[in-house]
């Protein structure tokens, strides 16, 4: 399926064209903007619960126009929604590359039609959002997801275009989002009145890292990481969950495996009801954003990646979740690489990830992806490094002339006597120098 | 007179702006187009800032020969014309019409529209403005003209003449109906429009606005739609306080309110607080009229009824009770959302909800009766058991209703299940891991090459820690020993060159860690390297601290504080590395909280012994100091064969029982009213609580004497931040003696609580870890910390305060122990169980001035438990408001849960006796919690000093309430 990319300028900003403004009356009109077509229509149909499905597409708006790092003006990037095969997932990424919010409206809380695979943006404007807080708890709701055929070829009157800036941080923490949830597991479940007891206890102004342990049927608020614990970065972030309180049935916490004495990490934040479910991302503390985490520098440091990123690209298809054993078996790759190949299309926007179901899904940004992945700004210093030169192999450790000043990286543990290592100790991904070393070392066959 | 930049120039020195306009207006329109990319490329190559005045002309010559406004933005907003535009809005009008400039509202127009966001600057705001009036331009809706458009209004800047009336202004703006609207629509101009003029004043625009309504020139309907819509999408108080004004103001009529009924309820649920509540009466009116249809109220009380503000939570039960009295026959499903706010937090809550609905139980048919008796199920104390009797069904329905009707206490007591199932992890040791202490880690390896060292070193620059610390001094030593002096050199010197300012002696960091650690890397890679004036230095300090016992001035740089021995270490390392054999440092710890193995110290004495030289001085010291208080009989006894100086002082060392602990005393610091009769910086608090010690003897280690001196200041110090970010280091000086390092840190605890600092916190848990006996600074240490403002201090308080509660051995079922209604804490044993030890033991603590309510007399002659301690301290500092109680509630809650019930019993029945009489706000709140613990843990007995008193004082005040329940539930 090849996509035709909107129009960019200069990779600088997002311009979005839509048909008209997506309203609510009667029904709701979602309109979209690029994608798989101009105004691609996904679906036509009922939402079983429309109540839940709105305040859930609410709060994926609110992330969409937040920043929770130094607010300076609000961020008015639109929401992504993805038709699979049997769901529709909302998707939204804060201004400040920290939060991501994903609304999945499962098989059960459509009754309808979905009429064509594929992402596209849709248009979540201040009267829309004004019209779905008022959509009751029991009211039927008709949603079409993009214009219908009609609308589209006789289109005559003016499109709604916005243009927005684009950081290309915002495309790659968006992508990198999906690559770091793929290394959590659900740690705490929590009955949702113990979910609303945590939330409201929790500051919503919140910036510091705290971590929460499981304890009794809830979790317990610690100051430092013991295993099993989850990290809570900047409660305040939370806040876009709470109207969802009502509906949900359950609160999930998802988080990587930490260790006493770990650094902050990411969690994922769930509430479901049987045919919903809403999720938050929170970057590992709320001045970071997903885009620095450095998760995928060394896949991509590898061509062979990219090549089989192609491959496996060629054999998605939209299901709700990709089957690794399927890959393996119709690219003939083994399971690793296959794997590799997901990381890589996770970063360039082309698989998301669903901690829920703990497997990737087939989903396609419609930006322009691709290219910011391949500009990672610490992979192009470190290629700069290793085509100045500045690396010279040791057995042990290499030194890296930058500029005037020299490091060293000990190849045991790629650390690297920099300040931005001194600084993260490799919480987020090796530095520049360590990946020029790692090039250099690769290539030249030394044993890392 | 031509149009040329030198003539342009020579005005703007003599600041002559007719001169300008007749220059101007002199050349024809050509000459004016040709002239500009000369002006342009002059003002892009100055490279100084002209004057202020000059800037106005050089502006006005870009104004006048630019072709369109928008070529002449960009060079108008180069750095070196900055404030061209101060006051000169009607010197570039009057340009503009000298010659017939079409475009001088367009560019107000553009000027406008780059406006910052954020802040604009009223200069240039009011500028654009007269700009576009002068243009007949209507401005574009930025947010930072709205925000100069309402600040202007709010906030007159610079007026020249009295300023009419806000309503006056705002009835006469020309662009009111432009950029009105986007102060609705724009989130973040709320705080602007909520603004009040001046300090102390409130908020006018909002009044003014009603004013309009009033008048008919704004649209009533159309200002109320959209003030719903604001506070609808939600955002913090502070932006939407005006909005809450204005809707005050506008006093909608019931037809209006009903018209919104929807909103309304919405914002009931979802709201915060002031909306929630302003949301609340408008629906009660509306409902009051009979015109709130049954399912909108109900769906808008099933969240209220959960929320945290009792207030609205209380009203909204009263309302629901006259909705069941006025239409009785549809009752049963009012009663059915009454009983969601069972499962709110508040037993008192819950109560009210239980009465209210056994008040009209006669309305309930069968289903509703089910439903209310499913939703009892998450009520709390003995409340299961009322509802139970009340409705049927439930938890306790199984047991004979009568017996369960008589005491309730009792059918809790035979049936588990009743505790709420939120504190099911009450039984210590179940769940939450109180119970099984976790070992403290060892000590990562050594380091392994100089290029590892090189790393830490730099780590040590962006975040210090103790453990990087010392395995830094013992990687240089321990590399030098081994001859890598090249490699050394090599990584090493890369990292000190860069960071001189860390490394390199200056007035700025003298007696820093860093600057002896520099030393020691050119000593040990640069034989005379030129340092020599530094060393000595060192050498003249270490020397004073070896023959006087003493660190600071006069003649040594060091920290007097316990900070200042890992600098005098480093410097040690300095002065000796080269001319001493030394192969290693002894000090090294084992384990991260700074223990080193008995075992492993005599190990590296032997080899030393073996090997022929004698360890440094202090890095011997530092050893002997984090030696476990019991070392084993078997060490001892082969510690005594040791036969060179160092081994023979170690092998005393032991026999004599380590150091002994210092008698540490809380000391108040009184507060001070300045000369205008506020707070001082000097004297910021009216009262904090500190430490005093002093060393139980004369003599011993050079070090000793100075840690265990602390003498506290007349006042408190306003922000202490003596140990920021290095509470790892002091924990890790003396690890077995912890309540030394809680006084040195007990100012910077309390500034958590009475100065709203942050991150001190951190030294409890590490605390924690270490050993050593509880006495006054650990207690009100954690008693500050649990008041702390931030929730991560506070969540750090908790985590000590587990973890000393289960090394004290919750295995031994001290649960049965206090069932047994004597009432008498188990002995508390710290480590070597020499709490007695301690002069600060409770009897001793109580005589000080300082100590009213330090140590419960009740428990005099027995050292009393950890726990005890700390609720003393919280009921000490809690009696006169020195810290808030309502911050350390939630800490209790959740250590009650996670299995320190005996603890937090323990710390409850401290704290209670003395705040019982007082007034304090959060009695009912402990009380309520007590009655929580009490339950989980089946207490039984006369517990609670002085409580029978208050529940028998009779009233309906919640503390009676809560006391008479704590009495049942503990009376069997």
């Amino acid at each position: 399926m090849s996509y035709p990319v909107p129009r960019f300028s200069g990779m600088v900003s997002a311009a979005y064209s839509y048909l008209g403004s997506s309203t609510l009356d009667g029904g709701l009109t979602l309109q979209t903007s690029g994608g798989p077509a101009a105004h691609p229509r996904f679906f036509t149909g009922f939402l079983t619960d429309p109540g839940a499905a709105a305040t859930g597409l609410l709060a994926v708006a609110e992330v969409a126009r937040t920043r929770y790092f130094r607010p300076v003006s609000p961020a008015s990037l639109d929401p992504v929604v993805t038709a699979g095969s049997d769901r529709l997932r909302f998707e939204s990424f804060s201004g400040c590359c920290g939060v991501y919010a994903r609304l999945d409206v499962l098989p059960g809380g459509l009754d309808g039609e979905i009429l064509a695979h594929g992402t596209t943006n849709v248009d979540v404007n201040p009267p829309l959002q004004r019209a779905l807080t008022r959509v009751g708890k029991t009211d039927p709701l008709h949603v079409a997801v993009g214009p219908d055929d009609l609308t589209v070829t006789t289109f005559g009157g003016e499109l709604v275009e916005r243009r927005v800036p684009l950081p290309s941080r915002w495309l790659r923490g968006f992508a990198e989002a999906q690559v770091i949830t793929s290394r959590f597991d659900a740690r705490a479940e929590l009955s949702i009145a113990d979910a609303r007891t945590l939330l409201q206890r929790l500051s919503a102004t919140d910036r510091s890292v705290l971590w929460a342990v499981p304890a009794g049927r809830s979790l317990r608020l610690t100051s430092r990481p013991l295993p099993g614990a989850i990290c809570l970065p900047g409660a305040g972030r939370l806040v876009a969950l709470r109207p969802f309180l009502r509906y949900a049935g359950r609160l999930t916490v998802h988080g990587p495996a930490v260790a006493a004495g770990s650094g902050p990490v990411a969690s994922t934040w769930e509430l479901s009801t049987p045919t919903l479910r809403l999720s938050l991302t929170l970057s590992p503390e709320p001045y970071r954003g997903f885009s620095g985490e450095g998760a995928v520098l060394e896949s991509l440091a590898g061509d062979e990646a990219a090549d089989d990123a192609e491959l496996i690209s060629a054999l998605l298809s939209w299901d709700p979740a990709i089957d690794v054993a399927v890959l393996v078996s119709e690219s003939g790759l083994d399971a690793a690489r296959v794997r590799d190949a997901l990381t890589q299309l996770g970063t360039a926007g082309r698989v998301g990830y669903d901690v829920a179901e703990a497997g990737y899904f087939h989903r396609t940004l419609p930006y322009a992806a691709d290219v910011v992945a391949k500009m990672n700004p610490r992979l192009a210093a470190a290629q700069a490094l290793v085509e100045a030169g500045a690396v010279t192999t040791g057995a042990d450790v290499s030194a890296v002339r930058s500029g005037d000043e020299v490091y060293h990286v000990r190849h045991e543990a790629f650390s690297c006597t920099c300040a931005w290592w001194a600084k993260h100790r490799g919480e987020r991904g090796p530095c520049k120098h360590a990946l020029a070393v790692r090039m250099v070392v690769t290539r030249s066959g030394v044993p890392a | 007179m031509s149009l040329t930049w030198q003539e342009i120039h020579a005005l703007a020195r003599r600041n002559d702006r007719p001169g300008m306009v007749r220059l101007l207006r002199s050349a024809t329109p050509a000459e004016r187009a040709a002239a500009f990319p000369v002006v342009a490329a002059a003002v892009k190559a100055m490279t100084r800032e002209p004057e202020m005045g000059a800037r106005t002309i050089y502006a006005m010559a870009v104004v006048g020969t630019a072709p369109t406004a928008a070529k002449a933005v960009p060079v108008l907003r180069r750095p070196s014309l900055a404030a061209w535009n101060w006051q000169a809005g009607d010197v570039f009008l009057a340009l503009a019409a000298a010659l017939e400039l079409a475009w001088i509202g367009e560019l107000g127009y553009r000027l406008a529209e780059r406006l910052p966001a954020r802040d604009p600057w009223p200069d240039d705001w009011f500028f654009a403005a007269a700009l576009m009036r002068g243009g007949g331009v209507t401005p574009p809706i930025a947010e930072g003209v709205v925000r100069g458009w309402v600040r202007s209004l709010v906030r007159p800047w610079r007026p020249g003449r009295p300023v009419p009336p806000l309503v006056q202004r705002l009835r006469d703006d020309p662009w009111r109906d432009v950029l009105l609207p986007a102060v609705f629509e724009i989130d973040a101009i709320g705080a602007e429009f909520g603004a009040a003029d001046g300090l102390g004043g409130r908020p006018r625009l909002p009044e003014a606005v009603a004013a309009l309504v009033g008048e008919g020139i704004l649209e009533r309907k159309t200002i109320l739609a959209a003030v719903v819509d604001r506070l609808l999408r939600g955002g913090r108080p502070h932006a939407l306080r005006g909005f809450v004004l204005l809707h005050d103001a506008l006093a909608p009529t019931v037809d209006e309110l009903s018209t919104h009924a929807l909103d309304y309820a919405r914002l009931l649920a979802t709201g915060s607080g002031p909306v929630a509540a302003l949301a609340q009466r408008g629906l009660r009116a509306v409902d009051d009229a009979g015109r709130l249809e049954r399912d909108t109220l109900l769906r808008a009380a099933a969240e209220t009824l959960l929320r945290t503000e009792k207030t609205l939570v209380r009203a909204q039960l009263t309302w629901l009770d006259r909705v069941v009295r006025r239409d009785p026959s549809r009752g049963a499903e009012v009663l059915v959302a009454v009983a969601g706010a069972f499962g709110h937090g508040a037993l008192d809550v819950q109560e009210r909800a239980l009465d209210l609905v056994s008040k009209h139980r006669s309305l309930l048919d069968a289903s509703a009766a089910e439903a209310v008796a499913a939703a009892a199920s998450s009520l709390g104390d003995d409340l299961p058991g009322r509802a139970a009797r009340l409705f049927g069904g439930g938890p306790v329905a199984d047991s004979p209703a009568d017996s369960a009707a008589d005491s309730p206490a009792d059918s809790l007591a035979d049936s588990p299940v009743a505790s709420p199932a939120d504190f099911s992890a009450a039984a210590p040791g179940r769940e939450g891991g109180v119970g099984m202490p976790a070992p403290v880690a060892e000590m990562p390896g050594p380091i392994a090459d100089a290029a590892e060292l090189a790393g830490e070193v730099a780590g040590l620059i962006h975040e210090q820690s103790a453990v990087g610390w010392e395995r830094v001094l013992a990687g240089l030593v321990a590399l030098y020993a081994a001859g890598e002096r090249e490699a050394l050199a090599a990584m090493l010197l890369p990292v000190v060159d860069r960071h001189a300012g860390w490394f390199e002696p200056n007035r700025w960091n003298a007696g820093s860690p860093f600057v002896g650690l520099g030393l020691a890397i050119r000593v040990a890679t640069e034989p005379g390297g030129g340092a020599e004036r530094a060393l000595q230095d060192l050498a003249i300090a270490v020397r004073i601290a070896w023959q006087e016992g003493r660190r600071g001035l006069p003649g040594s740089s060091f920290s007097t504080r316990p900070d200042g021995v890992l600098a005098l270490r480093a410097a040690e390392v300095a002065v000796h590395l080269v001319g001493t054999m030394v192969p290693m440092t002894v000090a090294t710890p084992t384990h991260v909280n700074g223990s080193i193995d008995a075992e492993v110290l005599l190990a590296r004495l032997s080899r030393a012994e073996a090997e022929g030289w004698q360890p440094w001085p202090f890095d011997f010291e530092q050893a002997l100091l984090r030696i476990p208080r019991d070392a084993g009989d078997l060490v001892t006894a082969r510690a005594a064969k040791l036969t060179s100086p160092a081994g023979r002082q170690f092998a005393q060392w032991l026999a004599g029982g380590g150091l002994p602990d210092p008698i540490s005393e809380p000391v108040v610091q009184p507060g001070e009213r300045g000369r205008d009769g506020g707070r001082t910086r000097d004297a910021p608090v009216p009262r904090r609580v500190v430490a005093s010690l002093r060393p139980a003897r004369d003599g011993g280690l050079r070090l000793e004497r100075q840690l265990l001196t602390l003498t506290p200041a007349k006042h408190a110090v306003s922000t202490p931040g003596d140990f920021d970010g290095i509470e790892d280091i002091l924990a890790m000086v003396l690890p077995h003696h912890r309540e030394v390092a809680a006084a040195w840190a007990l100012g910077d605890i309390a500034s958590l609580a009475d100065q709203n600092r942050r991150g001190a916190g951190r030294l409890l848990p590490l605390l924690a870890d270490c050993t050593g006996p509880v006495g006054p600074a650990m207690a009100y240490a954690l008693a500050y910390a649990f008041a702390a403002k931030h929730e991560p201090d506070r969540a750090a308080a908790a985590d000590a305060f587990l973890t000393l509660a289960a090394g004290r051995g919750a295995g031994s079922g001290s649960a049965a122990g206090l069932d047994a209604g004597s009432g008498s804490v188990a002995g508390f044993d710290p480590g070597s169980g020499s709490a007695g030890g301690l002069d600060a033991g409770s009897g001793s603590a109580a005589g000080l001035d300082a100590g009213a309510g330090f140590g419960p007399p009740a428990r005099s002659g027995e050292g009393a438990g950890f726990a005890s301690l700390v609720g003393a301290a919280l009921a000490d500092l809690a009696s006169d408001g020195t810290i808030k109680m309502t911050r350390v509630l939630p800490a209790l809650a959740d250590m009650h849960r996670a299995g320190a019930s005996v603890a937090v019993w323990e710390l409850l029945t401290a704290a209670l006796p003395p705040l019982l009489p007082t007034t304090a706000r959060t009695v009912p709140d402990l009380l309520e919690l007590a009655g929580q613990v009490a339950v989980g843990l089946r207490l039984k007995g006369d517990l609670v000093p002085g409580l029978a008193e208050i529940a028998g004082r009779g009233g309906t005040t919640r503390v009676v309430k809560e006391a008479k329940r704590l009495l049942s539930i503990l009376s069997a």
